[in-house]
């Protein structure tokens, strides 16, 4: 075989590990395997492995042939949730200590579910990630326009580091008032820091997030450092091992920011790497968004015990500077992915007046839904779908877990009993309640950013979306669903992943008032992008490859809403920085409606930002030729329930070997794939294209 | 006739001109799938109304502080939704609706596209800053529902910018209040209302866009309502609305039914009704509970005066904003169906019902703040008596009557500038009955609210905080104590002078006070240190932690007041902190270590309040015994033998009433000793001390600074086992409050 080269990319899950490999013609290889919770560094090893089999190599082998290696993960996350990050100690502004504590008087509600806002005496604040007894005060200050009120006491940071090493802790965040418009107190006390505790993990504020507000941004930098010592345990347990495989291509964690950075700068800004799984889904997405001419698309990720969703607009991401987990808020720049629901384990029940509810609470992984024979007896949405057909108890993940259709059966009559109803009623009502209120949901968070549904196309990935996407697409009046890649859905974070590239985000804040002082702006752009440069070129990327992005967020004197657009590129003079509030006033009116802009307020320049792309050259993905959109055949039948055709009917059913390039089918029918089953309503077709898409024609409601 | 100096309340069956068609008809039999799933557009289409409004608005009042909320309505103005914000709102709302329904529906006659515009306070606002924009829905010409919201304005007018005119004597000193005009006819907006409106306010065009919003947010709803309609018909969704509030009235009276019929009073405190005065006002509510019904009172309460008053409808908004919390939590804050069993009794022409033209503009910085204040510890009492309820019971607080600074100068970039801080955000919630409240946890009734970062003040403003913090032992005292609120202090920058109107309460007397023989928590200060040295001292390298630290004179400007800032003057400021619950003897030692090493309580309070000296059980165990025998010696009023018998009610953790031969008897929880008749207010079977308002808590203000009158922080013992079973602050010439009367059948 002549010389290959892979991408290869690694998803770290709760309980799988996918691995996708790219190959140079664009062919994808994938493989799932458990996750080792323990040793999580282990799995994408296991994972690796697996696919190297499946190309009939062995490890060493498939790695002398990759270029990149791109890992993401969810590490992080629990230990923030859960507190079982490093112990840090802060050093802080004199007068400040209580910034983490207060946490902007919102701490108890923060993120929460509205349902569980209003009962007072069920919220609580969460446990101090830092103890006021390990935050020292010394005196410093920096005032808004940036400038020096009192100088930084050395002498009284020295003696803090000191006392917080002798309390035993492990990491230390240096915070100080305004440091995102000077850096040199925080970076001067890191300095005395490390001085005094060599080889201590120390991070400031500003290099973790270079923006106003102290709260977010001191809360990002104590996330940072109590994840150090975590992530740099899992980034130099790949890296050991492959050393000892002679691996020689490039090791590259993927970040929330929907890119992916070298090891060293991941164990420098552990924060980045929160989440970052499922923000692959994401990139992903906009990789074949872009192939397909989708500028606007609703990524779902249904699975088991989650249901994500992220948007991409104007084939971009959707982005948020900041993230909540366990009610902390924190400054990191990210692709937003919200997690809305609770999967095919949504837990259906009655309540005393007899409605009917499904979720928020969920059967979790263990036991599961009661079809999974583990012992569950709580009717779940998947048992509601092997009541009525659409998922086969023998077919589940490929045959791979036969289900226990009996034990669905009776779960559900539990709560048919009391509704009065017949078992089939009473699971089609289930399925029924969790698409209306799901696609209320979707609705929802794509109309908080100011977007109307409608616009967008639909892309459903993940095991337990497939049965529901055509009916949550037609409550939103959404006319096309995207299933990709078919057999990769349930891979597809980690395809995300594969097609990513090195991203790093550089922020100054300006906090200009107009008229906005263009020399000052074209300063700072010039020195992040400086940075940038320096940054990449560190990182072997060639300077062909570099890609620098501009953009400025802007907003109105008396206004809240922040939006950023692209700053021009060269220099910046009044021109440019009238031509990006005209795009700031456009995008202000699309997103918020003609005329809410307030511009006798002014405007005010809130940051400046530039995005440096290192590009991970990657093959365009391979096509087959289109047939003719002839229908596909199948002689596979179940009977499976339909509500809009009041009752069971005799389906086909297709299967992977019964789909092509350029087949069309023509609901009702199902297709079951090794790991989704998609449904395809009576009046939608469904159509697979060159790249092994399905895509479906969703017939308008009442159709 | 439809103005009058009294205040609208809707009377049981509303008078609709006949000419206006209502869609009153639904179906009965809903299958509960279709149920589930309307009643979960209806409540996203409330939250995309809200959605909507903060949107196009783009305020820091809507987006940061919640200043608003959406509500959906039934034809005859029963709430079905109401939105998460806050929740003072849904005391208001509905009598908008009632009254233009009843005043409106001949004149200029209620029609398809047409939208209302409000904020009366003899109508249905507190002040007149909170504007209404409500919309009726026409289905096939009948008159469907409504849906509606309110949203705060930066200025609507008055005498002072920002129209919080703390000096106004009545209402013509203020923002001229609008009845109900209709603003949009027929789906147009109308240019001679708007410019009417808009001419109220110093910031016409601003109001002008929140304007927009309010429209803007009630168009998506009606929208919303029609896809629902259209697609389910009339009759279903109207029969889900209707299942809405017959499940919210199932949930609320469940918990009625669990709550013993009686009565619970709870009295408070407003201090200085203008610049200059130094008197203070009683204030009182009342709660009786029969049955499945809830009546509320506030007989007893002063004649309204100054800024001090609230309107009906705030008075009722603050009952109810703590109603949801209390009693509603668990329905999705669609109140309707407890309002359903809720009757209102108020006493016109009182600071928490004012009659026209008394002033309003302050509404919720005192009297609407005050309503909440007394229904909270009136309902905590009650729920008290329930004990499957118990566990929700939280102790007052958590933004009781609070100090609020305005600022208004030069800024440090050379511009005007004026703003009210919302630093006071950062309140405490109050000890709840199985465990510690929580420090600077925030507004409950503003579940989502969010106070600015120091960062956001100090770009804003041309000022310089030199500390703000958790105040230590702010939180009242007690078995579980109340969290602590926030302190801060500022210094002007980049400015020759920043000057202040201070629209302070809860300043002389304490407003959050303790349950079950907590403290309160402390009351909120202003602290002013002019001519001092912190130019050198900053410039020295040095920032100070403490006013104590500077020269210069030290004052404490009294609750309302204008004052001028100078660059050498620092300017201190302590917001109210929550009541703590059950006596602080009896907290236990190794959770006061834990105070101590959180630093929420300092050492010497540790042993002055909670008599614990850490590491020393024997030592603490003294000083507690040696307290109860303080305390018994002061002598029973009537013999403390303990009661034998059965108990018959609990009415809180801290009494119950016990069956004898000699009849029923209220007695102490604890140890049984009987305190009184059941009949009886069970205080005069307690030790009672009076103690200056200064021993209620270590962080009580001085009252006799502020106020002529003398007042007394009275604790009530057990004569039997002393432990401390109530509290309470009075004047010094009011009688015992007999807070808790059960009924017995």
């Amino acid at each position: 075989m002549a010389e290959q080269r892979y991408v290869c990319a690694i998803d770290t899950g709760g309980t799988f590990t996918d691995c996708v490999v790219l190959d140079d013609r664009g062919r994808l290889t994938q493989t799932k395997s458990h996750s080792t919770p323990a040793e999580l560094s282990r799995g994408v090893f296991d994972a690796m492995s697996g696919a190297a089999e499946a190309l009939g190599r062995d490890l060493r082998d498939l790695l002398a042939a990759t270029s990149h290696l791109i890992v993401g993960s969810t590490i992080g996350t629990n230990a923030v949730l859960q507190q079982r990050g490093a112990r840090v100690g802060m050093i802080v502004t004199r007068g400040h200590r209580d910034v983490v504590a207060i946490m902007r008087g919102h701490g108890r509600n923060a993120g929460r579910p509205v349902a569980e806002a209003l009962a007072v005496h069920l919220t609580d604040k969460p446990t101090p990630i830092v103890a006021r007894s390990r935050i020292i005060e010394v005196d410093e200050r920096v005032d808004c326009f940036g400038d020096v009120v009192v100088g930084l006491d050395r002498e009284q940071v020295a003696a803090a580091a000191e006392r917080l090493v002798a309390a035993g802790i492990e990491a230390i965040a240096v915070c100080f008032l305004w440091s995102f418009l000077n850096d040199r107190h925080e970076r001067k006390a890191k300095e005395i820091v490390q001085a005094a505790a060599p080889g201590l993990f120390v991070t400031t504020s500003s290099e973790v997030a270079s923006r106003w507000g102290e709260y977010e941004r001191w809360m990002a930098a104590v996330i940072n450092a109590s994840l150090g010592g975590l992530t740099a345990r899992f980034v130099e347990g790949i890296e050991d091992q492959l050393g000892d495989l002679d691996y020689a291509g490039q090791f590259l964690l993927m970040t929330c920011s929907g890119g992916c950075v070298p090891a060293p700068e991941a164990k420098r800004l552990p924060v980045l790497l929160l989440d970052s799984g499922p923000v692959g889904g994401i990139t992903g997405t906009r990789h074949l968004a872009r192939m397909l001419g989708h500028p606007n698309v609703i990524a779902t990720d249904m699975g088991g015990t989650s249901f994500d969703v992220g948007l991409v607009r104007g084939f971009e991401p959707v982005r948020s500077g900041d993230r909540t987990i366990g009610q902390l808020k924190f400054y990191v720049p990210n692709i937003d992915v919200r997690s809305i629901g609770s999967g095919g384990g949504s837990i259906a029940w009655v309540d005393e007046n007899r409605n009917l509810h499904v979720g928020p609470r969920s059967v979790g992984a263990d036991p599961g839904p009661a079809c999974y024979g583990r012992g569950g007896t709580t009717p779940s949405v998947t048992d509601a779908h092997v009541v009525l057909g659409g998922i086969s108890p023998d077919f589940f993940l490929g045959g791979e877990l036969p289900l226990d259709a009996a034990a669905a059966e009776s779960a559900l009559a539990g709560i048919a009993e009391p509704l009065g109803m017949d078992t089939p009623t009473a699971a089609a009502g289930v399925l029924r309640i969790t698409e209306a209120l799901m696609a209320d949901l979707l609705r929802r968070v794509t109309i908080e950013k100011g977007f109307d549904p409608s616009d967008f196309v639909l892309y459903s990935y993940g095991g337990a979306g497939g049965l529901h996407a055509a009916a949550f697409a037609r409550e939103l009046g959404i006319g096309t669903v995207v299933v990709p890649l078919a057999e990769a859905a349930s891979v597809w974070s980690a395809f995300g992943i594969a097609a990513s590239d090195v991203l790093h985000v550089y922020e100054a804040a300006e906090l200009m008032i107009a008229p906005i002082d263009a020399a000052a702006v074209e300063v700072n752009v010039k020195a992040l992008e400086q940075r940038a440069r320096r940054q990449l070129e560190a990182e072997g990327v060639a300077p062909a490859d570099i890609t620098l992005r501009r953009f400025a967020a802007i907003r109105y004197g008396l206004q809240v809403h922040e939006l950023t657009v692209p700053l021009a590129d060269g220099w910046i003079g009044d021109r440019e920085i009238a031509a990006a509030v005209e795009a700031f006033e456009r995008a202000y009116e699309d997103r918020y409606g003609a005329g809410s802009g307030y511009s006798e307020a002014g405007f005010e320049f809130v940051s400046v930002s530039v995005e440096a792309v290192g590009t991970i050259n990657k093959p365009a993905l391979a096509s087959d030729a289109v047939g003719v959109g002839e229908p596909a055949r199948t002689d596979r039948s179940r009977s499976k329930h339909w509500p809009e055709l009041d009752g069971f009917v005799d389906t086909p059913v297709f299967r992977r070997d019964d789909l092509g390039p350029g087949r069309t089918i023509t609901g009702p029918a199902i297709v079951e794939l090794a790991t989704t089953t998609v449904a395809v309503g009576p009046g939608d077709v469904c159509r697979q294209d060159a790249l092994g898409n399905l895509v479906l024609e969703v017939a308008r409601d009442g159709a | 006739m439809a103005l009058d100096v009294g205040f609208y309340v809707p009377p049981d069956e509303i008078a609709i001109d006949p000419e206006l068609r209502l869609s009153s008809g639904f179906d009965e039999e809903i299958d509960p799938i279709t149920y589930e799933v309307i009643r979960h557009n209806l409540w996203n289409i409330n939250e995309e109304h809200g959605l909507t409004l903060a949107n196009v608005s783009g305020s820091p009042v809507a987006v940061y502080a919640h200043d608003f909320n959406p509500s959906i309505l039934t034809e005859r103005g029963e709430f079905v939704y109401f939105g998460p914000y806050i929740q003072f709102f849904s005391g208001m709302t509905d009598l908008v609706v009632k009254w233009v329904l009843e005043n409106r529906s001949a004149n200029p006659g209620i029609r398809h596209g047409d939208m209302f515009l409000s904020n009366d306070p003899m109508i249905g606002t507190h002040h007149q800053s909170d504007v209404f924009v409500l919309c009726p829905v026409f289905w096939e010409g009948e008159l469907f529902a409504w849906t509606a919201n309110a949203l705060h304005q930066y200025d609507i007018g008055g005498n002072t910018p920002g129209s919080f005119c703390v000096d106004a004597t009545d209402v013509f000193d203020e923002p001229t209040p609008i009845p109900p005009i209709k603003v949009v006819e027929g789906g147009e907006l109308r240019a001679d209302i708007v410019d009417m409106y808009l001419r109220h306010s110093r910031l016409p065009r601003i109001m002008g866009l929140d304007l927009r919003a309010q429209i803007a947010g009630n168009n998506v709803a009606r929208e919303g309502l029609y896809r629902l309609i259209s697609r389910y018909g009339p009759g279903v969704v109207k029969g889900v609305m209707r299942k809405i509030l017959d499940d919210a009235e199932r949930a609320f009276l469940a918990k009625l039914d669990v709550i013993p019929d009686g009565t619970w009073k709870a009295r408070g405190y407003l201090e200085t009704a203008h610049p200059g005065d130094r008197d203070v006002y009683e204030a009182r509510m009342r709660i009786r509970k029969q049955g499945h019904v809830l009546t509320f009172d506030n007989e007893g309460t002063d004649r309204q005066t100054g800024s001090l008053n609230t309107s009906f409808a705030g008075w009722r908004g603050g009952i109810l904003a703590v109603l949801n919390s209390f009693l509603c939590f668990d329905v999705l804050f669609a109140v309707g169906g407890a309002l359903r069993h809720i009757r209102f009794e108020p006493t016109a022409g009182t600071i928490l019902s004012v009659e026209h033209p008394g002033a309003t503009s302050c509404a919720p910085a005192f009297g609407t703040q005050m309503a909440i204040d007394l229904a909270h510890e009136c309902m905590v009492k009650m729920v008290s008596a329930a004990p499957s309820l118990r566990g929700g019971v939280v102790a007052p607080g958590g933004h009781s009557q609070t100090a609020l600074v305005t600022l208004h100068g030069i800024d440090q970039r050379g511009a005007n500038f004026g703003t009210i801080l919302t630093d006071h955000l950062l309140g405490s919630v109050g000890a709840f009955s199985t465990r510690d409240g929580v420090s600077t946890g925030g507004l409950y009734w503003d579940p989502f609210s969010v106070a600015p970062n120091v960062e956001f003040n100090e770009q804003s403003y041309p000022i310089l905080t030199l500390y703000r913090r958790e105040t230590p032992d702010s939180g009242g005292a007690g078995a579980h104590r109340g969290g602590n609120a926030a302190s801060m202090a500022f210094i002007p920058h980049r400015t020759e002078r920043v000057n202040h109107v201070l629209i302070g309460a809860g300043v002389a007397v304490p407003s959050a006070p303790g349950l079950g023989g907590g403290l309160p928590g402390a009351t909120s200060w202003y602290r002013y240190r002019d001519g001092t040295d912190i130019a050198a001292m900053l410039g020295g390298g040095r920032i100070p932690a403490s006013l104590d630290e500077l020269s210069g004179g030290d004052t404490a400007p009294p609750p309302k007041t204008e004052l001028v800032q100078s660059g050498v003057d620092v300017f201190e400021i302590g917001f109210t902190a929550s009541g703590g619950y059950g006596d602080p003897i009896e907290r236990l030692p190794e959770d006061i270590a834990a105070d101590i090493e959180s630093g929420a309580v300092s050492k010497s309070v540790a042993r002055t309040v909670y008599l614990v000296v850490p590491g020393d059980p024997a030592e603490t165990e003294r000083l507690r015994a040696a307290e109860r025998e303080r305390r018994l010696a002061l002598g029973s009023p009537n013999g403390a033998a303990p009661t034998a018998g059965p108990t018959v009610l609990d009415l809180s953790e801290h009494l119950a009433i016990v069956d004898t031969p000699d009849g029923a008897r209220i007695v102490c929880a604890g140890c049984r000793a009987g305190l009184a008749p059941a009949g009886d207010d069970y205080k005069s079977g307690c030790i009672r001390e009076d103690l200056p308002l200064t021993n209620a808590g270590p962080r009580v203000g001085n009252t006799e600074d502020f106020i002529e009158s003398p007042m007394q922080f009275r604790c009530f013992y057990c004569p039997s086992c002393a432990r401390r079973l109530a509290t309470e602050i009075a004047r010094a010439a009011d009688d015992v409050l007999d807070d808790v009367r059960p009924v017995m059948s």
